[in-house]
């Protein structure tokens, strides 16, 4: 009995023993088999995982600079950027929702519903593997303001896609919420560039354009690179639910914003000659009239205005030839004003003074073989009286006397034939002939301003190099760059080109053109009731392929003031003026208005009229 | 007698020390787990004050836009036509040149610019 229970005793431990094995070679094989997965996971597709896993929580957001003001010289704001939305759709996620979609979004985008709807319907298209697949990205809208994008929100979060939608089941539910998500904005941020005085300044500022938001014409296109910033970064990891988890962020590289770039010009001013333009366009309809306001002992341009001009807020409305800064771009031959650069170089040289007295022949000269003729009969004129009077056949004597060279030399001097420089993209040249191609007439039509061509900005300068004492300046556009507090980093000084005539040359010349404005002068239109004026008119006719065209004028004016003093030089040019064409007709009295207004608006003190009463403080009160 | 040697007596040091052991590994455990909670409030904080500053960053340039914009000399014009004020730009003569002192020096004697204001 004792040997079957010891028996049995004995087969139970050795069955228990056997179990016991087992369980131990399963374990061992489960934990070999787990060990095998982990050296699998771990160490053999390490890599792979590793990216599979921070494709999974790890984002790189890119961070986009906000592209600089442009600001006025008083801080004015002429153009700043405002961060917009490129609204999107995942047209495979809309189902049949789609008239629902674009009934509700249409307005908000400012779209036709008809257009909307198509953008949101799926398209079919066969990938490179031979499958057919759906769209699955669609811009419906660029540049769309953060508001809209809000108001588009919360209108489809209530969008109502089915009734009793409660009612519905869970997976129903989501598929709806799919729905409502197949809209949505793109995770770049875009830029809409604004310019809030809308046609102010509109050439000078250019306009931004392209999906890149890059500059293409004016300040916007010169100053690119420095109002477009440099981006920035964020790489960080979010939680299931998509949102950031701060304290896992790896790298956090803040944007640095474009520079704002301050300008020379004042919008008051340039406010005020657009104003006057516009009123000269209606007056004279002319093709077109460049006006340019400069600072003579700077350089500084406090305006610049053409027309035809544009909105450089939707450029692409307008004519390519309205967004042309005809100021830079275009030449002509200025016609008499350039009688000054004639005077001044014969001045300088001291082949003449202001009394010098020349035969202009009762208006008509031969000479070459061809005739020069003015328009009235002047017997004999002092050099001042040919300024005043504006007399080819006197001008042409002065250059006779002068010489070709020097005449050719003094024009290079003043700038022409050169370009100025100024911060402006398309600036030409102009043209002023090489003195070995000028024949025997160029001596006597050079000094009136033929055979020559230049831009309205190098004839102020010129005439800005008269009130500016003899220094020609280069123009100035750009007063500094600041950051974003308005720190000044690059400050821009004046720059003198060179001298071309000495100071009492300039004093001489500024006399003579003071005339122009007084009685017997051909601008009498152009003078100014508290301030003097040293101006010259100009009307050339213009020059086509045939030769000259019969009708067709360019007017202008150039003048200063306070004539003693000047604080502002003035060029107005009208192109093909109707009706009146004379520039002491149609170019002085554009002049006359700007001037007014300018001097009242900067407070420039009068020099030909006495202020109000003079009233100590005690008086005052 | 044994017990008071202490031999086969209850050590109370033992249980203590491995109680204060395991004391000090759960506050240790439970303080990680309070700093990594904190962090992420902190984290969400963050995040909140963040989007708070984009926004009030985003409404301060919108409101100096909408300066910019009323103050741009086509606005006041067309609000000068619109109320009708007959604001008009004052002539020289209606100018009046308020002497500013400093010192008891009159305002060209002392350097300084006269004061200049219109009256009508």
């Amino acid at each position: 009995m004792e040997d079957m229970e010891e028996l049995n005793n004995s087969l139970l431990r050795r069955t228990a023993k056997r179990w016991l094995v087992f369980f131990v070679c399963v374990m061992l094989l489960s934990f070999s088999l787990l060990g095998y997965r982990l050296v699998d996971l771990q160490v053999l597709r390490h890599e792979q995982l590793r990216e599979t896993a921070q494709g999974n929580t790890i984002r790189t957001i890119v961070r986009e600079p906000r592209r600089g003001n442009i600001l006025d010289s008083r801080g004015n704001l002429l153009a700043t950027s405002l961060f917009v939305k490129t609204i999107c759709a995942d047209p495979s996620l809309t189902g049949t929702f789609q008239p629902q979609l674009a009934r509700v979004l249409a307005p908000l985008l400012e779209m036709e519903e008809q257009s909307l709807h198509d953008k949101l319907m799926p398209q079919l298209r066969t990938n490179s593997m031979g499958q057919a697949v759906t769209n699955r990205y669609v811009v419906l809208k660029r540049k769309v303001p953060r508001e809209t994008w809000e108001k588009m929100q919360g209108v489809l979060a209530e969008l109502e896609l089915v009734e009793n939608e409660t009612g519905l089941t869970r997976s129903q539910r989501t598929y709806l919420k799919q729905v409502r998500k197949s809209v949505f904005a793109d995770k770049t941020e875009d830029q809409h560039r604004v310019y809030p005085g809308q046609r102010l300044a509109s050439h000078v500022l250019g306009f931004v354009g392209g999906t890149d938001h890059r500059g293409k014409e004016g300040i916007e296109f010169v100053l690119d690179s420095r109002l477009t910033g440099t981006r920035g970064w964020r790489i960080t990891e979010t939680d299931s639910r998509k949102r950031e988890v701060v304290a896992l962020r790896h790298q956090d590289v803040a944007p640095r914003n474009g520079l704002n770039a301050k300008l020379t010009l004042d919008i008051g001013v340039q406010h005020i000659v657009e104003a006057e333009l516009d009123k000269a366009m209606d007056k004279h309809k002319p093709q077109g009239i460049t006006a340019i306001v400069v600072q003579p002992s700077t350089g500084a341009i406090v305006a610049m205005a053409n027309r035809p001009d544009f909105d450089p807020n939707r450029p692409g409305e307008f004519e390519a030839g309205n967004r042309r800064n005809r100021a830079v771009t275009d030449t002509t031959e200025p016609g008499s004003t350039f009688k000054i650069v004639t005077v001044a170089a014969a001045l300088q040289d001291q082949r003449v003074t202001l009394n010098s007295m020349f035969d202009c022949e009762k208006g008509s000269f031969i000479y070459g073989g061809r005739r020069l003729r003015d328009h009235h009969a002047y017997d004999k004129l002092s050099v001042k009286s040919i300024i005043t009077k504006s007399s080819n056949i006197g001008s042409a004597k002065i250059a006779l006397r002068l010489g070709a060279p020097r005449l050719h030399h003094y024009i290079r001097e003043f700038g022409f034939g050169d370009r100025t420089q100024v911060s402006l993209p398309g600036e030409v040249r102009g043209t002023v002939h090489p003195l070995k191609r000028w024949n025997s007439l160029s001596i006597t039509r050079v000094p009136m301003g033929h055979e020559v061509a230049a831009t309205p900005l190098q004839m102020v300068m010129m005439m800005g190099a008269v009130a500016n004492g003899g220094n020609l300046m280069r123009p100035m556009l750009i007063d500094s760059l600041q950051d974003e507090s308005g720190r000044t980093l690059v400050k821009y000084h004046p720059e003198v080109v060179r001298r071309v005539v000495d100071e009492q040359t300039a004093l001489k010349v500024t006399e003579a053109l003071k005339t122009v404005v007084a009685e017997g002068g051909t601008a009498r239109r152009a003078a100014l009731e508290y301030y003097s004026v040293a101006g010259k008119t100009g009307t050339a006719q213009k020059a086509g392929r045939g030769g000259y065209i019969p009708g067709k004028y360019y007017a202008s004016f150039v003048g200063f003031f306070p004539a003693d003093e000047p604080a502002l030089c003035v060029l107005v040019a009208l192109d093909e003026p109707t009706g009146d064409y004379y520039g002491g007709l149609t170019a002085a009295p554009v002049f006359k208005a700007i001037a007014e207004r300018t001097a009242s608006y900067l407070g420039l003190k009068p020099d030909l009229v006495e202020q109000g009463t003079l009233v100590s403080p005690e008086e005052g009160q | 007698m044994n017990r008071k040697k202490g031999n086969s007596a209850v050590r109370f040091g033992p249980a203590l020390k491995a109680v204060f052991i395991c004391l000090v590994t759960c506050s240790l455990g439970l303080g990680y787990v309070w700093q990594k909670q904190q962090i992420n409030a902190l984290g969400e904080q963050i995040k909140e004050n963040e989007i708070r500053l984009e926004e009030l960053r985003r409404e301060n340039k919108r409101r100096g836009d909408t300066l910019a914009y009323l103050m741009s000399p086509q606005e006041l014009d067309s609000r000068l036509r619109q109320l009708n004020l007959d604001l008009q730009v004052p002539r020289p003569e209606q100018i009046v040149v308020l002497q500013e002192t400093q010192g008891g020096m009159l305002a060209e004697e002392s350097g300084v610019r006269p004061l200049r204001t219109a009256s009508r």
